[in-house]
């Protein structure tokens, strides 16, 4: 292998494109900040507003390779097709991914709950949520109503969509918002469950992999936000997102997102996760209350919903939930043995 | 008083031709004589009048070259962009084709006159260039071949290939060829190259441009440019140099020197620049003007690649921009995924107007001048041609151009087909190689325009159901199997209580 072409294996990653460093060395800023901060347990939970709003800071102004969850799906598996024909461009597509699932292996699904944009969003629309008294999860007439207008709203802004101009295959995050509102619509009238409905994730993510290989662009929701283009669709769909988070926290976490799949799926592996200390929780109730994303139950944290925004470690009255790294545990089970071993006695 | 008769008619005409010609924006459009660059000439016209006595009076036409239909991988295109000329007095358009065949049409009639088969895919755009009393055309094919044909019979002159043969090479694709010279006189062809080879052992990935002798296709320099796609070249003489410029697919401009290939500068971009640039003569020195995917169009100094100025688009450009240069100034206009084709000048980049379509504009433009009123003719994912008076930006009229063979609606890794504009025997023709795999014809004149027509959103509307139903059928699943272990085990509890 060449010297420069050695060189280039460590550069590329940290350009945008041949000559700009700014985007990935401002995300690997971003990632290490949030490492080092969420441990700090003092006002944790103003600290992770402040990242998430510098965030979408730098996703406004500085991020241009991701402009979404789908894009961030296409652009890899994209990257992927151009290794072996075109390194730099390659490294340029799969850096973003690489950088997240990374940091997800190393630090838990930080990703989720501190930096991105949608989860922002949803936080957003859920803290106006959390001002009204949680009267009943089922349907009322008055939930009933509102979502009647909103639906036949998201239907009159389609039909003017489609009245104004063309809409392409590419538009089809409009299909995602009609997934949500049904999703949303049948939860909330106890025809699906919460819980299982959340596996439509990976049909989500099944879908965008499947227009991903079939060279289909779909633009995510956000994407009109971070592009000076007109992209009504996309910003059909998140206000669809907003105005379900009135009705369920993290809507489009809970049951849509296909990199939150994604996310869920490497949690299982990842160093750090959140547990139960023993014999600390009294059954309170405060963690699961606490969870955005109803991912506690029984002070049981599912590691595949979890988003790791430390909500419920920071809520909890009696410290009984905890950061634990499962990497040394591993390392102090194989030592036991071996200890053992080495005593006589 | 008879001589007096035919006096004033011929002054009063002369004074209007200087007075038309004398005042701003009633320019003519200058259509290039030779089809020595991917869009003609350096500014990218896309335009040529043909004198060719033996064509018939033009008519639409169409030409079904979608016989043989692959899987769409990207970077594909089914045509590549048409370059036209006079070859034995008949007008001849020369276009590439994804069947590997470079196909020689009568641009009047649109009868094959003959084709030439190569090892791959041709998606860069012919070019021809004079060998003596013959026209040769150039066409470079994705088999890394560049071969040179005669014009009239479709016989090889000469083949030359940019990266030498071995059985692991995964691919090349290859820039539109342009024609210029090492020196005073045109005598080489210079072609931009991306060739790979993925496997382990030979692993290799590398993007340059070659320089061929007209004469011989013999290499007479080669000058690496890295590992990515490189826009077709555009090559210039400004004194007794000659320069090239080109784009590159990770985000940069080249200025390469004619005679050696030499570096002369490089500009980065914020994005791939997947299009050729532009080149005039502005009032204050040359300029290059280029658009990338960053969606922004920026004039650069061709010396020293310093910005002169920057105009933001909505959203990415594929294509090339298009000069006109008039008296006053120069215009030019650069089509956006934003939907818009833009008008600015192209001096220091002010705007001067917009047309909205209603898709993105992939194509660069191409500038016809139909009974001296300038028009603009791009095409666009609303699948339409569209044609703007190039004066005032309004509607002169749209086209159907046919829907894509694959479903790769926004695939902007493609360089599409764009159109380009002919005369031939006074009367202006659109030629356009469509993705739905028909060339076609299209007269510009007022009298035999093709009529619009609209397009629905159906695909759009069509997949709503299919994915909302498999959707809503596994949501409930999914559901009622989480449901029906809690159901048994209530009625287990239930019998357990009758029983006792």
């Amino acid at each position: 292998m060449q010297p420069e072409r050695l060189g280039k294996v460590f550069n590329v990653p940290f350009l945008s494109l041949d000559g700009t460093s700014v985007e990935m060395a401002s995300l690997i800023f971003l990632f290490l900040m949030v490492i080092a901060i969420s441990s700090i347990k003092r006002r944790r939970q103003l600290v992770r507003r402040i990242v998430q709003a510098g965030s979408f800071f730098v996703f406004y102004y500085v991020v241009y390779s991701c402009l979404g969850v789908f894009g961030m799906v296409r652009n890899g598996l994209y990257g992927m097709t151009l290794l072996g024909s075109a390194y730099s461009e390659s490294f340029y597509w799969l850096a973003l991914p690489i950088a997240i699932i990374s940091v997800t292996l190393l630090h838990g699904t930080v990703f989720c709950g501190w930096i991105c944009p949608t989860g922002t969003v949803q936080d957003l629309a859920g803290w106006i949520r959390k001002r009204f008294p949680r009267r009943k999860e089922r349907l009322t007439r008055g939930r009933l109503i509102g979502l009647a207008v909103f639906v036949a709203g998201f239907l009159v802004l389609l039909a003017w969509m489609g009245a104004k101009r063309q809409l392409l295959l590419e538009d089809s995050s409009v299909h995602w918002a009609a997934m949500l509102i049904l999703v949303c619509y049948l939860v909330l009238a106890g025809v699906l469950d919460d819980f299982p409905s959340r596996k439509l994730r990976l049909f989500s993510l099944v879908a965008i992999f499947f227009t991903a290989v079939s060279h289909l662009v779909v633009t995510s929701p956000m994407h009109f936000a971070f592009t000076t283009r007109d992209d009504k669709a996309s910003a059909l769909t998140t206000l669809v997102i907003l105005v379900s988070s009135l009705f369920v926290l993290r809507p489009w976490c809970r049951y849509l997102c296909p990199w939150g799949y994604l996310m869920g799926f490497l949690h299982r592996f990842s160093r750090l996760r959140i547990q139960q200390a023993p014999g600390r929780c009294t059954g309170c109730g405060v963690c699961s209350t606490t969870c955005d994303v109803a991912a506690i139950k029984n002070g049981v944290v599912r590691l595949e919903q979890c988003q790791f925004c430390y909500s419920c470690v920071d809520s909890c009255p009696n410290g009984g939930l905890r950061v634990v790294d499962m990497w040394s545990q591993a390392d102090e089970k194989a030592a036991v043995p071996a200890k053992k071993a080495e005593d006589p006695a | 008083m008879r001589s007096v008769g035919r006096f004033w008619p011929s002054a009063l005409f002369a004074l209007g031709t200087v007075v038309a010609y004398s005042l701003p924006g009633l320019d003519r459009v200058e259509a290039c004589t030779l089809w020595s660059q991917s869009r003609c000439d350096a500014q990218n016209t896309a335009a040529m009048a043909i004198d060719a006595p033996a064509s018939p009076p033009p008519r639409a036409w169409s030409f079904d070259g979608s016989g043989r239909v692959w899987g769409y991988e990207p970077g594909m295109t089914v045509w590549s962009s048409p370059a036209l000329a006079a070859v034995d007095g008949r007008a001849l358009l020369a276009v590439g084709n994804y069947d590997h065949t470079l196909y020689a049409l009568d641009a009047a009639t649109g009868e094959s006159l003959w084709k030439f088969t190569t090892g791959g895919p041709v998606y860069a755009a012919p070019v021809f260039f004079r060998q003596a009393d013959r026209m040769v055309v150039l066409a470079a094919s994705t088999d890394r071949l560049v071969y040179a044909i005669d014009a009239a019979s479709g016989r090889q002159v000469w083949v030359h290939s940019v990266e030498d043969y071995r059985p692991t090479l995964g691919g090349a694709r290859l820039g539109a060829p342009c024609v210029g010279g090492t020196g005073d006189s045109d005598n080489a062809a210079f072609v931009s190259y991306w060739v790979w080879d993925r496997s382990l052992a030979n692993s290799l990935q590398k993007s340059g441009v070659l320089a061929l002798a007209l004469a011989d296709g013999k290499p007479l320099w080669r000058q690496e440019l890295g590992d990515n796609e490189l826009s077709a070249a555009i090559f210039v003489r400004t004194g007794a140099h000659g320069q090239l410029f080109l784009g590159s697919a990770n985000g940069n401009i080249y200025a390469l020197d004619a005679a050696s290939g030499a570096v002369q500068w490089k500009k980065t971009e914020l994005d791939a620049v997947r299009s050729p640039p532009a080149f005039f003569v502005s009032a204050t020195g040359p300029l290059v003007v280029a658009g990338s995917k960053f969606g922004t169009v920026r004039g650069l100094d061709a010396a020293t690649g310093a910005e002169r100025w920057s105009y933001r688009t909505g959203d990415r450009i594929t294509g090339s921009p298009a000069i006109l240069v008039e008296r006053g100034g120069a215009r030019a206009f650069v089509g956006s995924y934003d939907q818009v084709l833009h008008a600015m000048d192209a001096s220091d980049g002010s705007p001067k107007w917009r047309y909205a379509a209603r898709g993105g504009l992939y194509s660069s433009p191409a500038l016809s001048d139909p009974s001296g009123d300038p028009m603009v003719l791009v095409s666009g994912w609303d699948h339409m041609l569209h044609v703007v008076s190039l004066g005032t930006g309004s509607p002169v009229f749209s086209a159907f151009t046919g829907r894509p063979l694959w479903n790769v609606a926004g695939m902007d890794d493609s360089n599409w087909s764009s159109p380009v504009a002919g005369r031939i025997a006074d009367r202006w023709m659109a030629f356009v190689g469509s993705y739905d795999g028909t060339l076609r014809a299209l007269p510009l004149g007022a009298e035999d325009r093709a009529a619009p027509t609209l397009q629905s959103n159906r695909l759009f509307w069509l997949s709503f159901p299919l994915v909302l139903l498999p959707f809503l059928a596994l949501a409930i699943g999914l559901t009622r199997r989480e449901r029906r272990p809690q159901r048994a085990r209530s009625v287990l509890n239930d019998r357990s209580r009758f029983e006792e």
